[in-house]
Parts: structure tokens; sequence; C-alpha cells
């Protein structure tokens, strides 16, 4: 299994709304129109509005009629939580690439590590650049600092595609200066906290620890250490697997494509069913044959697969191409797979989706992703829509319901 | 969408079918303070039993069927 490895210094990115952000990088031209993303647990409701929508009054929790009868002009648009997870999980090995040590939050929020990458990048501004520069113009918002929550507090005051620095030295006075609102408060606490009087990190810090512990309990400790900064918490990043290698030796050289295919789908089953494989996807796999008879020479066929995948017909179907369009020039005396490079599993493997409702729909998502793909080649066009309840007090019968696209 | 009105702009045939008899007429105006909407909905029945909801753009004076 992986191993884990830790830092102390920690930068946060952070891309709010990063769902709906990802329905307007799909959708060329949604960002003029004000915007939002329908709950993916129930279609009524709006998860997350655009600025565009929230100045016209939406807001998140509005069920779809009251939104539209305050912005007539609002887009609605599906959620696709497998889409936003494969987003992420593309946006974390990109960061993977910055360091090793990346830890995912909720969708939109990672910490990575930074310990020692001063030697690489030198200045922690300079490591901040590098992150910025493997973002792949997603605006995110940076901080840098000790522990993960300087850091995402100074996410939290930086602007979209700028980053917020703090150092050591400096964090107490950052975090004195902070709004209790950066705290994980629960709505009860935090108006607790305003009827005692205590805006700021610094006011809480002031009061004595064992006071505000005997107030609030364990979690106003938390709270306290938190404020006071005695909290360094480390980025625990998840290294990717190694290499999974598998070999087969023939008691007798084979030259027949049939019988090398039926050996390499042997191959790829018990290497997708290592351990070390578990949670993750693989992304490029390599297959080597060495032939017959001393300096028989070998064979060698790589393959980086465009959509990472779990499923062994996928993985097997290039490699079973190059089989048959150039096949080894001898007889096969070992066969060699390889796994050499993973993504984390999304929805392939369901039960390592990061978002619960996701996991539970992806199989059904799939299925009804290539449905669509094949009305739209049949029909030349996309003629499926989602019915939503819009105004269903209207008299009008047409203003009681609405189309809006259905992108499975 | 052609419909055939009696002498008391009463649907009396639609689309060559006649109607056997009116249900329900009730009328409806409706935001007036930007684009009027102004019609007259009729709840009839065809010769043969079909039950069609039909209304006129008042201010169109043209006639449509409303889909179920």
């Amino acid at each position: 299994m992986s191993r884990r490895l830790t830092s102390s210094l920690a930068a946060c990115v952070w891309i709010p709304l990063f769902p709906l952000r990802c329905e307007e990088a799909r959708h060329e031209g949604l960002v003029a129109y004000p915007t939002a993303l329908l709950a993916p647990d129930t279609t009524r409701k709006l998860w997350q509005v655009s600025s565009l929508a929230r100045h016209a009054g939406v807001k998140p929790g509005m069920t779809v009629s009251q939104a539209i009868g305050l912005c007539p002009a609002l887009r609605l648009c599906e959620p696709d939580p497998v889409h936003y997870d494969e987003r992420f999980a593309h946006l974390l090995a990109a960061l993977n690439e910055v360091s090793p040590v990346v830890e995912p939050g909720e969708l939109g929020l990672a910490y990575v590590g930074t310990d020692g990458l001063e030697g690489i990048y030198g200045a922690p501004e300079k490591v901040v650049e590098a992150i910025q520069g493997v973002m792949q113009g997603e605006c995110g918002r940076l901080g840098w600092g000790k522990g993960k929550f300087i850091a995402w507090v100074a996410a939290t005051r930086a602007k979209p595609g700028e980053a917020v620095i703090v150092s050591p030295e400096e964090a107490g006075r950052f975090l004195a200066s902070q709004p209790i609102a950066v705290l994980p408060l629960d709505p009860d606490t935090h108006r607790r906290l305003r009827q005692l009087g205590i805006r700021s990190l610094g006011a809480l810090a002031a009061l004595p620890e064992e006071a505000v512990t005997a107030q609030f309990g364990a979690v106003g400790r938390r709270l306290w250490r938190l404020a006071a900064g005695h909290v360094t918490e480390p980025v625990e990043g998840c290294v990717a697997p190694e290499p999974i290698a598998l070999a087969l030796t023939f008691f007798t050289p084979v030259g027949e494509r049939e019988l090398l295919e039926r050996s390499l789908d042997q191959l790829i089953a018990r290497a997708l069913k290592h351990p070390r494989r578990i949670g993750w996807r693989v992304q490029a796999v390599r297959l080597r044959a060495d032939l017959e008879g001393a300096g028989g020479g070998s064979w060698l066929a790589t393959h980086l697969l465009k959509d990472p995948t779990a499923d062994g017909v996928r993985i097997a179907a290039p490699l079973k191409t190059r089989l048959e369009q150039s096949p080894p020039t001898g007889a096969v005396e070992r066969l060699v797979l390889e796994f050499t490079a993973f993504a984390p599993g999304t929805a392939e493997l369901q039960l390592f989706a990061r978002d619960a409702g996701a996991a539970a729909r992806s199989g059904q998502q799939r299925a009804l992703q290539s449905a669509a793909r094949e009305i739209r080649m049949r029909m030349q066009r996309a003629c499926l829509y989602h019915v939503i309840e819009v105004q269903p007090w209207s008299r009008l019968p047409e203003r009681r319901y609405a189309l809006i696209d259905f992108e499975p | 969408m052609a419909v055939e009105c009696d002498a008391q702009h009463r649907p009396a045939a639609v689309g060559g079918a006649a109607v056997e008899a009116v249900l329900e007429s009730w009328r409806i105006d409706d935001e007036w303070w930007r684009q009027p909407i102004a019609r007259c909905y009729h709840a009839v029945i065809l010769d043969g039993g079909k039950r069609v909801v039909l209304f006129e753009d008042i201010v169109t004076g043209e006639w449509f069927a409303q889909m179920p």
C-alpha cells in the first residue's frame, strides 16, 4: 500500500465554486450569463450560483422557481459530479509535478507540502509561482504558511489568481487580525462567540485557554489553539503506487498471436487485482517480450492511456493492436506486463470516488453517457432535455415547467 | 391552428373536425405590466371523443392547441 509523506510548510490551492467553474470551462460563453448549478441530490434546488446570478438576488439553496422569478435570464446547469471529480484529479496530478506531497480537501481545495522545495525553486514566492504555473489556467487563490490552517486562511485572503504568503515570523500577527469566520465553526458556536463580542482570532486568543475550554468544551480548545497559532497541522500526501510488473514465462517459446493475446489478458487481469493498484486507475502500460535464444532480442510496446482506466479490455486493446500490426520478430520466451503510471480512481472505481453521490451514480452515469452519445450521433443534435418545475403556480401552463439541456 | 368559430365566437371545428361539446371556457389576462398576455381558453370534445384544450391569443387573433 502507499506510504504517507508529510510536510509542515503548506501551500493551499483554493478554487471557490469549483463545480461551477468546471461548467463554465466546459460551456463556452456561459461565464457571461447569470448561472446556477442544480443540487446533485435534488434538482429543484440550487447548489452553486455565479456572481452575476448573486447580484440578481439568487442564492444557493433557493428553489428553481424562486431563482427564475428573481432572474428570468438565469442559466441552469445539471450537476455532473463525475466530471468535477475527474477535473479535480487532473489538478491534483498537476500539483504533484511540483511536490510529491499533495493532500486533497473538498472539491477545489488542495494542500501542497512545500518542505524542501526551497532547494529546487528558492523562496516561497518562487514555490508559489511554480504551483501557479502548473494549474493549467485554473484561476485559483493561493496561500502559503506553516501548517494547513494558516495556508488556508491566507488563501481565503488572496484575490483570484493571486497568492498571500505568510512567513512564520508574521503568522501570529496575521492570524490575530483575521475574523473568527475563518475558523471551522458551526453556526451556533459562531453566534455565541459574536454574542460574547469576540470578532477576531486575536480576541479569541487573548482569552485564557481554560476559560474557552470551559465555555465551549474540546471544540473550543481546538479553536483557541488554532486562533493562537499553536496548531500546525502538516500536509499529508499520498504517494502514487510503485509500478506493478508481472511476468509469464512460457515452457516452450510462443509465436502464435492468439496465445500471446490470451496470455496478455491473463497478465492484465492479475495486475489489476494487485493490492497496490486498488484505488488507482492505470495511465501508462508497457508490454515487453523476451525473444527465443541467447541474444534473441526483445520486443516492447508502450501505451499512454488518454483516459486512465481500470478496465482490462481497454488496457489490452492498444497492446493487442500493436501485437497485430508489428508482432515480435521471433518466438516469445517471456512476456512482462508493467503498469507504470496511475491516476487516482474515480468514475470507474466507484468505491473510490471522492463524492459519495457520484459514486452511487457513476455506473448509471456511464450507461447514460453512452446512450446520449448514440442518440446525438443518430439525430445529429443533442435532443435530450431535463424537465424542471419552474413556476408550478402559473396560470399559463407553458410557464410551469422548463426544459434544460441534459448532458449525462 | 385552423379553428372555425360559431356565432358566439366559440370553437365549432378544429382542423376540419367538428366540435361536439365545449366543456369549459376561461380567460387569462396576465403580465399587463410588460408584454401583455390575453388568452381565451376552451376545453372541447371533438367528433370522435378526443379532448383538446385550445386557446385564442386575443392580442394576435391566432389559435393554439395546448399540449398535454
